[in-house]
């Protein structure tokens, strides 16, 4: 070979040649080191444990994970995260089922209304999908399911006889309401039992400079005030074991046509959502779900109210440990008796049957069960407790709560919907309801329910 | 037009402050901002979000980095960064070359399949479904063949190839230089502006990839600072001075690496002038211009 | 078709595709074969996840965006355009704006380039958060801004008014450093000759950049253009951290993304959509490069 060959015009390519070379001796250095400090972690033991973004909850699950490794030496706990908002859960959950590359997996549970029947050709999607293609593994006789609470394991998780995830959480969502003690107090207001009792008390803060209501409008949240009334309204005074039939019956009319959202009761609840909603702080459009609890917090002197569910309880007193707080369900009818506490399963443990560490992945959960841990977890989290033996602990806001849990039922599901239905099929779009949007409430039922009947249409 | 000395000074003096107002007040001062808050406690920021810390501490930095782990989460950024974008501009000259000086029967064809096979619709999902058969998912060797292979060089060299005189091919082909000898030694070193802009653009575009790594690499050690900062923002939500710090931390090398290359970035860019070469991009080669 | 010179008489056949086996095989692989998959999915009414029934069903995704729930994917394709069409334009007027005054000697002048261009380095998730911070109507500078100089108030990325203008000027912001690049490299291969003969004719400023500097970037306006414009056809990360699609801020590839990795993951409609911004960015594209070159040609 003759180097002076290749050469244009006699000059050196060495010029260029040393920064690349250099480059890649850095680039190389920097891979062996990279893959010298990662190839631990691809052990062959290694549990991979994966859940969404909740402070308390994710903590909580690393003093889990410490202690498994200490009782399992050579195991490696391998927890990702990301947060619901901003797709990052989806994005997570959709690739690590992909990869086959997770044995402990955290799920939205879908019960017993995630299963339309088949005459609705409707392909669901996570969890309820894995379910009936089989592969989740069915827990109904594992040891530690004994702890739970059969009847809310089987409400959430099971399916076809077979129970299959670990009920972790419990909250209430849909209806949620917090408040300070020390405002309400201020001007001599008690909880309100009554819809009409929480506009009086609003226009009493109103007049006296308070804006009434906080909400994190940029990410849906006011959609907890809007469905929590129409849950009550719906359910009224009917007992909580009959919720499940109630909301299937619900879901079947609404696909054969026979209730819409233009009916009588989603109006009611329209106009009362508006009522509320002239109390809530200006450009609550850009305020979001990951800020507005701190944000709630911080201000002792206003805002008496916050829509949020009680899942963010710790956030919530970690922003501001002195503030006097509590939590309630909010009064969408002026009943009392109807003005219940609709529950929501959160956070359910699943195992898929394809795990490559299955066994490990049930112990796992039988750690999480052992009711002292599970008693450290409802601690941390502010869930309500879904073990027999396990009680709701007494946070300083779950007064109101623990009182009204006695006729607390499952919240209503949204009715199906064909693949590929616009958003608001499912349920009245309030991010573009006014205030927070600008189409009036009575018009988006409207837009509601052509969708939905368009969407059931083409789909049949 | 005589101008005074005084006048030239002022005209100087007020385009250095427009561009000084413009570059750091514009560009410079939002990152400031975020810096600034890495500096205030958490109920400090709470209480006043947008003044200036009163009392500076440097606790979020400490907690941020234990933990964050954002050492080794930088080095995969650029070990991410920079190996996929070397063999993307590799292959890239190699695939552009023969198409541009028409080898193939084909070539217009061949130019116009590959430049659009760019922006063909990427299943992200039967990427890792073919990932995880190939045994590319969630290890550094599989993301790095993932990303080098996928690359879009191609559009940036076609052009500029064109604009270097055939005449040296045949001259080198003469004298017996190899193929391969001559593009590394001879095409190459010609089309640094070229590469440069290319080299730029991909690293800038492979290190600010989130939704890849998000969705190929699941153990923490494999992650980019991308990832990593994204798994730290949402663990500590609404901790903005945590998440400050952290993004701090993540900045202050790129911004040293930056500092330190800017100007050879720049000059690269911009050095075709010295050259005197044509326009980074021109249409596809026509058949005409076979010899 | 020229031959190749390089190689032996019995090499020199095979050299052109020896060339380009590496670099095909791998797009071949990594581009061709996720893409034909995409447009299989596109046809069926697959879920996603796995096990699912893949359910092919012809072209009934394509039907069903056309005709039942046409809304959201009209509404998307627009916002795209719109989107495309604002961060292109301010781009290029930015970052020839910026071009010329920062394109002088000196020291300071290339920090000043280098603090224009350093948004980029910072990745999407820290613009991201970095820009909520920022425009949080309750606890951000912006509002104390607006409020202090104006008394006024805004939801800002809340507001469906200002929220897609909101997100493009944060897109310029993060972008123009290298549009700017781009026009100096331009900028410095402009004759200087030119210059002095139209000062000697006594031509003003604005005739100077009508008649010698915008003609003679043409080239780089090209690249410009077609780089901003088919980033932002595919752009999702950036919206789904600031406004997560929300607000008129629905583009078609976040639309897109959210059908396939969405809580009610729709994969088969998902790949639907990715079918039409393919199909978008190919029109556009082609048009763009089509009139940019013809330009080119004319100037």
């Amino acid at each position: 070979m003759r180097p002076d060959v290749c050469r244009l015009g006699g000059r050196s390519p060495r010029r260029l040649l040393r920064p690349l070379a250099a480059l890649g001796v850095a680039a190389v250095t920097a891979s062996v080191l990279a893959a010298c400090s990662s190839g631990g972690a691809s052990a062959k033991n290694t549990l991979n444990i994966v859940e969404w973004t909740n402070a308390a909850a994710v903590t909580y699950t690393q003093q889990i994970d410490a202690l498994f490794e200490k009782e399992h030496p050579g195991v490696t706990v391998n927890l990702q995260t990301a947060p619901t908002a901003n797709a990052g859960w989806p994005t997570l959950e959709s690739s690590v089922l992909a990869s086959k590359n997770v044995d402990v997996l955290a799920e939205f549970p879908p019960g017993p209304a995630g299963y339309p029947p088949s005459y609705t050709h409707i392909s669901t999607g996570n969890p309820a999908a894995l379910v009936t293609s089989h592969q989740l593994v069915n827990m109904a006789n594992e040891p530690f399911m004994k702890y739970y609470n059969k009847t809310n394991a089987e409400y959430s998780a099971g399916y076809d006889g077979g129970i299959y995830g670990v009920p972790a959480a419990e909250y209430v969502n849909v209806g949620g309401m917090w408040y300070k003690k020390s405002l309400l107090a201020k001007y001599h207001m008690s909880v309100p039992t009554t819809y009409n009792q929480f506009i009086a008390d609003c226009k009493v803060f109103k007049a006296n400079g308070i804006t009434p209501v906080f909400v994190a409008g940029k990410d849906g949240y006011q959609n907890i005030l809007f469905a929590g009334i129409y849950n009550q309204l719906i359910m009224q005074g009917t007992p909580a074991s009959d919720a499940t039939t109630l909301s299937l019956n619900r879901n079947k009319a609404f696909w054969q046509g026979k209730q819409e959202w233009t009916d009588p009761v989603y109006q009611t609840t329209a106009s009362e959502y508006e009522q509320v909603m002239q109390y809530i702080e200006p450009e609550a459009a850009g305020v979001s779900a990951q800020t507005a609890p701190a944000e709630w917090a911080v201000q002792s002197n206003d805002y008496p109210f916050f829509i949020d569910g009680s899942y963010d309880g710790n956030t919530i007193t970690q922003a501001n440990p002195s503030l006097s707080l509590g939590f309630f369900a909010f009064p969408g009818t002026n009943n009392p008796a109807w003005n219940r506490a609709p529950l929501a399963p959160d956070l359910t443990w699943t195992v898929p049957t394809w795990a490559k560490h299955k066994t490990l992945a049930l112990q796992w959960l039988a750690l999480f069960s052992e009711p002292s841990n599970y008693a450290g977890w409802v601690k941390a989290t502010g869930s309500l407790s879904t073990e027999t033996s396990v009680p709701t602990p007494a946070l300083k806001w779950t007064d109101w709560l623990s009182a009204h849990m006695n006729n607390a039922y499952d919240a209503l599901t949204t009715p199906w919907a064909p693949n590929g239905a616009p958003v608001d099929a499912t349920e009245p779009n309030t991010t573009a309801m006014q205030p927070i949007g600008s189409v009036p409430a009575a018009t988006a039922l409207q837009d509601s329910t052509k969708d939905y009947l368009n969407a059931v249409k083409g789909a049949k | 037009m005589r101008r005074s000395a005084r006048d030239r000074l002022l005209r100087a003096l007020g385009v250095h402050s427009l561009s000084f107002v413009i570059s750091a007040g514009l560009f410079a001062l939002p990152i400031v901002y975020l810096a600034l808050q890495a500096f205030k406690s958490y109920p400090e920021f709470l209480q006043n979000p947008t003044g200036l810390p009163s009392s500076w501490t440097f606790a979020n930095f400490t907690s941020a980095w234990t933990e964050g782990d954002f050492g080794p989460e930088l080095i995969n950024s650029l070990v991410y960064a920079l190996i996929p974008d070397v063999v993307t501009l590799l292959l890239g000259v190699f695939l552009a070359f023969p198409i541009s000086r028409g080898y193939f029967r084909f070539s217009n064809v061949l130019y116009a399949f590959f430049v659009f096979s760019g922006f063909l619709p990427a299943g992200l999902i039967p990427l890792f479904v073919e990932a995880r058969a190939l045994h590319l998912y969630n290890n550094m060797v599989g993301y790095l063949v993932l990303t080098s292979f996928a690359g879009a060089g191609f559009f940036f060299f076609v052009g500029y190839i064109k604009s270097i005189p055939r005449e040296i091919d045949e001259a080198a082909a003469l004298e017996g230089c190899g193929y391969f000898r001559f593009i590394t030694r001879i095409i190459i070193p010609q089309m640094r502006p070229a590469l440069a802009a290319f080299a730029v653009f991909g690293f800038v575009a492979s290190w600010n990839n989130l939704i890849l790594p998000l969705v190929m690499l699941s153990n923490q050690s494999l992650w980019p600072v991308t990832r990593g900062l994204y798994g730290f923002m949402s663990q500590y939500t609404t901790q903005w001075p945590l998440i400050a710090a952290g993004t701090v931390i993540v900045a202050i090398p790129v911004l040293i690496l930056f500092g330190l290359l800017q100007r050879h970035l720049v000059e690269g860019v911009a050095g075709g002038a010295v050259a005197g070469a044509q326009p980074v991009t021109q249409g596809p080669p026509s058949t005409t211009d076979a010899a | 078709m020229t031959a190749c010179p390089f190689g032996t008489r019995r090499t020199r056949r095979w050299i052109p595709w020896l060339s380009i086996s590496v670099p095909a095989l791998g797009w071949l692989v990594f581009v061709l074969y996720p893409s034909a998959a995409t447009v299989y999915y596109s046809l069926t009414q697959y879920s996603g996840v796995p096990g699912a029934p893949v359910d092919y069903c012809g072209l009934c995704n394509y039907r069903m965006a056309f005709t039942s729930v046409s809304g959201p994917t009209w509404e998307a394709l627009k916002v795209t355009l719109v989107y495309a069409a604002g961060v292109t334009v301010l781009q290029i007027v930015f970052g020839l704006g910026l071009a010329m005054l920062l394109n002088r000697r000196g020291r300071m002048f290339s920090l000043y380039r280098a603090l224009v261009f350093m948004p980029q380095i910072f990745s999407v998730t820290i613009v991201g958060a970095l820009f909520s911070l920022i425009l949080d109507p309750i606890t951000g500078p912006a509002e104390k801004i607006l409020h202090g100089l104006f008394g006024a108030s805004s939801a800002f990325l809340g507001d469906s008014n200002i929220s897609l203008l909101l997100i493009i000027l944060i897109n310029v912001w993060m972008f123009t450093g290298y549009t700017m690049l781009i026009y100096i490299a331009g900028l410095r291969r402009i004759p200087r000759e030119l210059y002095e003969a139209a000062a000697l004719d006594g031509c003003g400023w604005w005739s100077r950049f009508r008649r010698i500097t915008w003609p003679m970037l043409a080239a780089s306006t090209t690249v410009n253009v077609f780089l901003t414009a088919m980033g932002c056809l595919g752009e999702y990360a950036l919206i789904i951290l600031l406004t997560d699609g929300q607000f008129g801020t629905q583009t078609i590839g976040m639309y897109m993304f959210q059908q396939a990795f969405g809580q009610q993951s729709q994969l088969g409609y998902g790949s639907m959509l990715a079918m039409l911004q393919f199909a978008m960015t190919l029109v556009i594209g082609g048009v763009v490069l089509w009139a940019l070159r013809r330009r080119e040609v004319q100037l």
